[in-house]
């Protein structure tokens, strides 16, 4: 049986400090109670003798003497990111051994030194959220960053920082005025975290090169928040003798009313991609743009259709695939996405159970074009899907077999991703097409 | 972790190209019936629910004398094909049961404001930079922030 890893002692006390921080974010830091505030405290003792530890004491001490700078709270941010940093290694360790995976190094992150005036606008308006706390955020605070979120938008060396920042502005406003109850903690300060470290400098484009090869799409993941959508596609990508298990993502602004099919709406640029993921199709990919180590930067003029293939016989290769680490800025739990190939299983009371692994299935990250829902999983047979982490071990399927009427029916996230083209062409029921006109009668008057 | 928006519900976007529940309103954009380059700019206030309905050069809507016009029946129709008759009922504090409301303007015999005049210039603005995420230029590089939305529910037709 492959043992799915625990967060062993080091890693309780990692995640122990982060609550103990986390109360912070929540309460606010202008109001913390004297217990509270032992939270921030146990952060000194922790980074002795670290890199860290005189950065940490200095913020530490300023906060509580109510020094509220966005450098302190970025030195928090630095600190929190290290903590769960270390939380990922070591789940990521055990689980490399659990699976004997090799992982070849990431693409060389860049950065530059210096952020953008708007970064610091956006630090300014994190600075605000955490002296105020989670808590006690108004509708009318939220609003108020509304010009600087629009700024942030025309900065395309920022897109990721901007649709983290949108879907994070657009939870609390749900929430606010918040209850207690209601606010995720840890969830809202994992994002103000990334978001506080994403403002400290501007990540320059990576080195790329060219692949080329016959592509075979295993499966698509499509995360997104009412202003932004992200498609994610993992695939093997044969060239000569040599697999690798590759990926891209392809990612739109939007708006809240799209959804289900006309998201593939949005992203209308890609229709060798479309028509081989919708006929089940390998696609051949010649001179593809791609960052170092199986990360493509797609460009459908790269791309011709191939021929048919069977997704669960090319997702036997996955098993020999190296799978690839991580930036080592992005080190956190939530980016733990294994693609696993479960060949028979049984599914039984939210689980599967396989001939060497047990995991529940996540139902939580279905997608509205997408075929698969809660009852399809249940008589799955074989299937592709994404192995999490998220305080427990998750099976997110993303391409199933199942037996209906005595045969082997394949159902996977993209196969509908064609349904819209009658949509596509009449206007007058495709709504991305209709927001688009009236944006050109009124936004270019 | 847990994500707390669950995703819109579809609907056709040209009679009401825009709505939310924002500002303490339900407000949104209607299109002109008649004139393709009208719109009118509605809303209820969620606490009083008085209502106005405009252009968005603030001339008033020839269909308010005695009650909400025909824009403001959309409105209500379209917010909730949007949300979900339990969002809408919850935002405007109406003690009702969401199986009860088979479409949004049903909602109007609970609504006894009256008309409140206030400028539709904010409304349209947002309605303007909705749009404008649409004119924004996309990416093919990975956006690995994106792994922390999921949706709690989906809703399919």
């Amino acid at each position: 049986m492959i043992e799915l890893p625990f967060p062993d002692d080091s890693c309780v006390s990692g995640l122990n400090l982060i609550n103990g921080l986390d109360i912070c974010f929540q309460t606010g830091f202008a109001r913390l109670a004297e217990t509270e505030k032992a939270g921030l405290e146990a952060m000194v003792p922790a980074f002795s003798g670290t890199p860290l530890e005189s950065a940490v004491a200095d913020a530490v001490a300023g906060l509580k003497q109510g020094r509220y700078s966005e450098k302190n709270f970025a030195i928090l941010a630095a600190a929190r990111t290290s903590l769960s940093g270390a939380v990922y290694d070591a789940l990521i360790q055990e689980l490399d051994k659990s699976f004997s995976i090799t992982r070849i190094p990431s693409y060389e992150e860049n950065f530059e030194d210096s952020p953008l005036k708007i970064q610091s606008g956006v630090s300014h308006i994190l600075t605000e959220l955490a002296v105020t706390g989670f808590s006690q955020v108004s509708g009318e605070m939220l609003e108020s960053f509304h010009q600087t979120s629009e700024q942030l938008s025309d900065e395309p060396s920022l897109i990721r920082l901007s649709a983290l920042l949108n879907g994070f502005i657009n939870e609390m406003k749900t929430v606010s005025p918040g209850t207690m109850e209601q606010i995720p903690v840890t969830r809202w300060t994992d994002l103000w975290t990334r978001a506080m470290i994403m403002t400290l400098k501007v990540p320059k484009e990576p080195a790329t090169g060219k692949k080329s090869g016959e592509l075979f799409i295993l499966g698509i993941d499509a995360p997104r928040h009412p202003s932004f959508v992200t498609l994610n596609f993992y695939g093997i990508l044969t060239d000569k003798d040599k697999s690798s298990l590759t990926t891209f993502s392809l990612s739109s602004h939007t708006v809240d009313s799209i959804v289900q099919n006309d998201i593939w709406l949005l992203f209308d640029r890609i229709p060798v991609l479309k028509e081989s993921l919708a006929k089940g199709l390998s696609i051949k990919i010649t001179d593809m743009p791609a960052l170092e180590n199986n990360i493509l930067l797609w460009d459908d003029k790269c791309a011709k259709k191939g021929s048919q293939y069977e997704l669960f016989e090319k997702a036997v290769a996955l098993s020999d695939c190296e799978r690839t680490k991580i930036p080592a800025s992005e080190r956190h739990p939530v980016h733990i996405n294994e693609l696993l190939f479960i060949d028979k299983y049984l599914y039984k009371d939210g689980k599967i159970f396989s001939a060497n692994l047990e995991v529940k299935v996540d139902l939580r990250r279905l997608i509205s074009f997408s075929p698969i829902d809660s009852k399809t999983v249940k008589g799955m047979h074989r299937a592709v899907g994404i192995l999490r982490y998220d305080s427990e071990w998750l099976f997110q399927p993303l391409a199933i077999e199942k037996i209906i009427k005595k045969k082997f029916v394949l159902i996977h996230n993209g196969q509908n991703c064609l349904d819209n083209t009658k949509a596509e062409k009449k206007q007058k029921e495709n709504n991305v097409a209709i927001l688009r006109e009236r944006a050109s009668k009124l936004l270019r008057k | 972790m847990h994500a707390l928006i669950p995703e819109a519900r579809s609907r056709n976007l040209k009679k009401a190209p825009f709505v939310e529940m924002a500002e303490g309103r339900i407000q949104g954009v209607i299109s002109s019936g008649s004139d393709i380059e009208r719109v009118y700019i509605s809303y209820f206030k969620k606490d009083s629910y008085n209502y106005y309905c405009s252009t968005n050069n603030n001339r008033p809507c020839g269909g308010l004398r005695g009650g909400p016009c025909k824009h403001l029946h959309s409105l209500l129709d379209e917010t909730v094909r949007q949300y979900g008759a339990e969002r809408v009922i919850n935002y405007l504090s109406l003690n009702l049961e969401p199986e009860a409301v088979k479409k949004g303007s049903d909602l109007l015999r609970y609504l006894n404001g009256n008309k409140e005049k206030e400028p539709a210039a904010t409304v349209f603005s947002r309605f303007l930079t909705h749009l404008r995420q649409l004119e924004l230029t996309g990416s093919n590089r990975p956006m690995p922030e994106m792994n922390w939305f999921i949706l709690p529910e989906v809703m399919r037709d």
